[in-house]
């Protein structure tokens, strides 16, 4: 980060316009989701946007990054609710694009800022979709199962049946045990919410029970183990901070990498990925991972690894454990033809495994840098290597 | 050289914490709050004693056998298999299908009765937890053996063979003894003391290993013990009026001139 | 139901026992025959302060020449083998709330620890506890003769009381007594970081996890000085060993009872609340709008405690009448 300046914009923090007859909401960057979501509660609406990260996150940021949140499988991820936005180019030039509900004036070029991640531009404004918030026909569903393939099956059966429920997800023993011990008995964890007007929850729900139904592995579980699970999904700074001093103190680390990739490839790609991080790479204490995000066309698959850090200097930590782990996935996911990063970003530690990822369609992206930043200024070796 | 045998006892309790405000309802004819769909975890004080017996075992200049005893039901299996993970020889669950909340005099009759079959030099366990909190189990385990017991220990380590350095805090400082087995440690709050984690490599390999179930009633107390005949929630909750300001700086002030000016004049 | 209450003079919040326990008896057993207390001391102490500390009329000074629980343990199962009290109390700190338990078995009698209130009910005594990590509030009942009870901590004793006069004075010199258990004479470390303060002072600072240093720690600490506060952490901060142990706050440690108390970075669970809970006034401050203290303070100021702090000392600082 030598001769570099970082650019905050979490003082640009103010609402513009809430309008709740065009269903649109107007905030500069650095308004947090937090605070945006609540005074949107406040008056009957929601974002639909609940990344875990959102007592922290901030509007520029969410849009920068590509985000996703906890219920996108019924409202999409930022990229289905952003509507226009303001953002600054490397040249000083603003560019603003005006909020309207579609329009087909050449290529959509919100697509070009939404996950630049501040390579080629920074985020100024912007202006998301909300929708009625009615949270009292929420219906939660749980059940265990002994299989990942099952549980793929059916996520993509209820996709595919014309479903949205805005939680649909699906974790293997080992995620699920360290999440649901009181209840997964070493199984599998399938979890759907079905959310938004009442008959469209209920019959969600209802169809989500006949299709689970023609599964007879599966086993319905008492939704208040559900209930309490929803309640507490979002960590505060206290949690945060008392995650920090465990693993000071047991020298355990977890961290989590997702990818995405079609039906017929997920269980694969999970299957392969869990085999060769569990024999390749030393000190795992805990390798899974769950599914939380589904599409008509597949679904995420988000990794979870932890490992104790044994005889290792901290700068050593990256080689011994964290990259190998990393270039498994990747390799795994190339393979197979998923994407290698389905929601949390390129950053830095993905950039270079870019250019395989999109292949021949690699030249639409550096054209697109060598186009806004020639000289390299924006957030150098992210997304394109530095 | 003999092997040193140290029992160290648990509890699983649930994550009380993850109980929404609204969750606390009581019923009434049982006097039970329901806690059965929250994640459950090993109480924190004896998680510092599985820890405090792993390092002890780690340092002690001879051979020294764990066995990790609860009483309780299934949900605490998978923490028994845990342990074996961590190389506890034994992992013993007693299975009494009673209310356990308010019984400390049962329960540690029944780990004295545990001891008596299986002789043991050291028993290590938290000083209450989170439920009961009846702050009276390995104190009355320690009464029943007959054996001397060091209350609030913050450290348990290896003197020299069969001589043990404990460090208990006290009320205004801190008792350091120089003890011979046998004898009861009931910890209480220790710095850096997380259990550690097993690899699954560790885990692979006891997966065959069976945790010892023991059913057997709940000593009777005997008159000793105490009956629940009345629970109710606390209501804590105050005004909690918010401070409004633009900046930090500004609610600071807004707080101090507001609600803390007279009240810090008048201490 | 004759009552006598233990008291441990060698340790240093004698004074504390001594207060809690005479507002305990006022409030629970006022119209009760008048007690006992026997109450432990050194040489190293002053008889005339501690005589007038006892919060009953009749009084057994008894001399030690060591500090172990179970050296008073054996000593007072020895005193008290022909004793006829119904009721035992005493104090709810780490000596008393073991001494409580433990002395119960050697006389045959029942035990709870940590009792705020009771009510005698012919033969049987309830007892009103906080349970389930300070979220419950429990009526146990015993039955089994003698009661020895250690008093929950953080009692409101700012109502006057009557100060109690000793009319029955008696001495015993208990320095040659051998305990009789394996256990040798430990030794003991005095605790000079604030743990005794913070039970007693009038304006506190506690510090929670939120404040994620041990520098952030450090200088709230400072802070908390500069302010006249006495400062406080929450579990998690001491088990990281950023602060002592004994100025823990919550239910495994310091119960206070402060005019006023300002929590920084605490996120307020039951079993840390029990340790403010009895503070006149509490202000939070913390990041999180959804943390449980926000819920139980009475004023909340939603931000970053660092800005807030920095200024709101200066602002007391400022202030002419500096308490």
């Amino acid at each position: 980060m030598a001769n570099s300046i970082v650019v905050d914009g979490s003082r640009m923090n103010k609402i513009i316009k809430l309008d709740t007859y065009n269903m649109q909401a107007t905030c500069q960057c650095g308004t947090p989701l937090q605070v945006l979501e609540d005074q949107l509660r406040a008056l009957g609406y929601t974002t639909g946007h609940s990344p875990q990260s959102k007592p922290l996150a901030q509007l520029g940021g969410l849009v920068a990054t590509r985000s996703i949140g906890q219920f996108s499988t019924l409202y999409g991820g930022i990229e289905e609710m952003v509507v226009g936005l303001e953002a600054v180019f490397p040249n000083g030039h603003i560019a603003r694009i005006k909020n309207v509900p579609r329009r087909a004036a050449g290529p959509d070029i919100r697509h070009v800022v939404i996950g630049n991640e501040g390579a080629l531009c920074f985020i100024t404004e912007v202006t998301v979709k909300i929708y009625k918030f009615m949270p009292e026909n929420n219906i939660l569903l749980g059940y265990t199962l002994d299989r990942m393939k099952t549980g793929f099956e059916i996520l993509r059966q209820v996709m595919v049946n014309g479903y949205r429920p805005s939680v649909a997800r699906l974790y293997d023993p080992e995620d699920a045990d360290y999440h649901f011990s009181h209840f997964s008995e070493g199984r599998c964890v399938l979890i759907f919410m079905a959310e938004g007007p009442k008959a469209i929850a209920e019959a969600t729900a209802a169809a989500i029970k006949e299709i689970v139904a023609r599964h007879p592995e599966c086993q319905e579980v008492d939704s208040r183990y559900i209930q309490v699970w929803f309640d507490n999904l979002n960590w505060d700074a206290s949690d945060v901070a008392e995650e920090r001093a465990e693993i000071l103190e047991t020298k355990n680390i977890g961290n989590t990498t997702e990818i995405s990739a079609d039906w017929e490839k997920i269980n694969v790609i999970y299957e392969a990925c869990v085999e060769r991080i569990r024999r390749e790479v030393p000190d795992m204490t805990l390798v899974g991972g769950h599914s939380s995000h589904s599409y008509i066309n597949g679904t995420n698959l988000y990794f979870v690894h932890y490992y104790n850090v044994v005889d290792c200097k901290p700068e050593e930590e990256l080689t011994k454990y964290h990259l190998p782990i990393k270039t498994i996935i990747v390799e795994e996911t190339l393979k197979a033809g998923g994407a290698i990063c389905h929601h949390h970003g390129v950053g830095k530690y993905r950039t270079p495994w870019i250019d395989q990822e999109h292949g021949s369609a690699y030249y639409i992206l550096e054209t697109l840098k060598r186009a806004f930043d020639p000289r390299g200024i924006m957030n150098k070796g992210t997304i394109f290597k530095g | 050289m003999i092997a040193m045998n140290i029992l160290v006892c648990f509890k699983v309790t649930p994550d009380l914490d993850q109980l929404p405000p609204d969750g606390w309802e009581v019923d009434r004819a049982a006097l039970t709050v329901e806690t059965g769909f929250v994640k459950a975890m090993i109480n924190p004080y004896d998680e510092s004693a599985l820890e405090l017996a792993l390092r002890f075992a780690e340092d002690a200049p001879g051979p020294v056998k764990l066995t990790a005893l609860t009483v309780g039901d299934r949900s605490a299996d998978r923490y028994l298999k845990m342990l074996y993970a961590l190389k506890f020889d034994r992992a013993v669950r007693l299975e009494t299908g009673a209310d356990l909340r308010f019984t400390p005099e049962g329960i540690a009759a029944a780990i004295a009765a545990f001891v008596s079959r299986n002789p043991h030099q050291l028993i290590i366990m938290g000083r209450q937890s989170g439920v009961g909190d009846n702050a009276a189990t390995p104190l009355l385990a320690a009464e029943k053996l007959g054996w001397p017991c060091i209350a609030h220990v913050t450290e348990i380590r290896s003197l020299q063979e069969d001589l043990l350095k404990v460090r208990a805090q006290a009320d205004d400082g801190f008792l350091s003894y120089a003890a011979r087995p046998p004898l009861v440690a009931a910890v209480g709050n220790v710095p850096h003391a997380y259990l550690r984690v097993p690899t699954l490599k560790e885990r692979l390999g006891v997966r065959e290993k069976k945790v010892e179930i023991v059913a057997a009633a709940l000593p009777a107390e005997e008159g000793a013990g105490c009956t629940l005949t009345g629970l109710d929630v606390i209501d804590r909750r105050r005004a909690g009026l918010k401070i409004e300001g633009a900046t930090p700086r500004e609610k600071a002030r807004a707080l101090y001139e507001l609600y803390l000016k007279e009240r810090l004049a008048k201490l | 139901m004759k009552y006598t209450v233990v008291l441990n003079g060698c340790s240093r919040n004698i004074y504390s026992q001594a207060e809690e326990t005479a507002s305990f008896v006022a409030e629970n057993l006022g119209s009760a025959p008048p007690g006992r207390c026997i109450l432990f001391y050194s040489d190293a102490q002053n008889k005339e302060e501690l005589i007038a500390l006892s919060p009953a009329e009749s009084l057994l000074l008894v001399k030690v020449k060591q500090r172990d629980p179970e050296y008073y343990l054996s000593l007072l199962t020895g005193l008290l083998q022909n004793d006829t009290s119904g009721l035992y109390l005493f104090p709810g700190d780490l000596c008393g709330s073991e001494l409580a338990i433990r002395l119960a078995h050697r006389l045959g009698g029942s035990s709870l620890a940590a009792v705020e209130k009771i009510e005698e009910d012919g033969e049987e005594l309830h007892c009103y506890k906080t349970v389930y990590s300070g979220y419950l509030r429990a009526r146990l009942s015993l039955r089994q003769k003698p009661y020895c009870l250690s008093i929950a901590r953080g009692r409101d004793t700012r109502r006057r009381r009557k100060a109690v006069k000793v009319l029955k004075f008696e001495e015993l010199d208990a320095t040659g007594f051998e305990k009789g258990s394996p256990l040798g004479e430990p030794e003991y470390e005095e605790e000079a970081n604030g743990g005794l303060e913070l039970e007693e002072a009038p304006f506190i600072l506690v510090a929670g996890q939120g404040v994620n240093s041990r520098e952030k720690i450090t200088r709230l600490k400072e802070i908390a000085a500069e302010m006249g506060a006495t400062f406080g952490v929450s579990r998690p901060v001491a088990m990281s060993a950023w602060a002592p142990l004994h100025i823990l706050i919550g239910v495994s440690g310091v119960i206070a009872r402060p005019q006023l108390c300002i929590a920084v970075g605490v996120s307020g669970a039951a079993a840390f609340f029990a340790g403010i809970e009895k503070s006149k006034y509490i202000v939070a401050v913390n990041i999180d709008e959804l943390a449980p203290l926000v819920q139980s303070a009475d004023v909340v100021v939603i931000d970053d405690y660092e800005a807030v702090l920095e200024e709101l000392c200066r602002l007391i600082k400022e202030q002419p009448s500096l308490p």
